[in-house]
């Protein structure tokens, strides 16, 4: 199956083992969105050191299954906030957005590598 | 042999752990900031330390700074995991003596090659 949110085939590649990737899905699926949450509160605060280190966060996660939308836009905010432009507010909906469909093809892929696990047993 | 891995996403401490882990047989501890990874080395001495740059409390270049300043890490060989390409950063590190720089997504391409002069079999280290 292909994904149009990350790259399946690269990650399979770079890992080898289902029962591996299954292990990074299951974090990413925790963690982006907690950082996600991070970065929103962070900015509705006025805490811009945090949504920065937040939205940096996610670029890093997001890279680790090649998912470039959601990395791309997480360093969008990154680099405006570090250049000092406090509104990214157009910003942070699609990066949001773009999170919500990765975690759905996330939480597929997973379940179909661990339909195939359990069948090749 | 014993590698420190300091970064503060779980999927990146999870794919680097496995990695060197894995191609090494080190062992390999994980921390989640510059402080955390301070007090680690100070307990447990390291042969390596894989830091990330940007992470709460502390960061990479603050921890990179300390160890330099003590006379017992003033050696420890440092190799920085980073999507950061930030050039004066990037320099400072060099100026502080890092091993080497490796961009992130974590790669085991990118990875070892790094990483292997200081976890060598001649190191003590089984391959």
């Amino acid at each position: 199956m292909t994904y149009t949110t990350f790259d399946a085939e690269d990650v399979m590649q770079q890992f080898e083992d289902p029962d591996v990737v299954c292990q990074i899905l299951g974090l990413l699926k925790a963690d982006i969105p907690r950082y996600l949450a991070e970065c929103q509160d962070a900015l509705a605060a006025g805490d811009h050191t945090t949504a920065q280190r937040a939205a940096h966060t996610i670029k890093g996660a997001a890279s680790n299954v090649s998912a470039h939308q959601a990395c791309d836009l997480a360093k969008a905010i990154e680099m405006a906030l570090r250049a000092g432009q406090t509104d990214v507010s157009p910003l942070v909906p699609q990066l949001a957005s773009a999170c919500g469909q990765l975690l759905d093809d996330l939480t597929a892929w997973e379940a179909t590598l661990r339909g195939q696990s359990h069948g090749a047993r | 042999m014993h590698v420190l891995f300091c970064d503060d996403d779980s999927s990146t401490r999870l794919i680097v752990k496995r990695i060197v882990a894995q191609r090494f047989g080190c062992r390999v501890t994980e921390c989640v900031d510059g402080a955390e990874a301070l007090q680690v080395i100070a307990k447990d001495p390291v042969d390596l330390l894989l830091l990330d740059i940007h992470m709460p409390v502390m960061s990479g270049i603050e921890v990179v700074e300390a160890l330099r300043g003590t006379p017992e890490t003033h050696s420890l060989p440092i190799v920085i995991l980073s999507n950061v390409q930030d050039e004066p950063a990037i320099w400072h590190l060099v100026t502080l003596g890092v091993a080497g720089y490796v961009l992130k997504p974590p790669r085991p391409s990118a990875l070892i090659p790094k990483v292997e002069r200081y976890l060598s079999p001649a190191q003590g280290c089984r391959i």
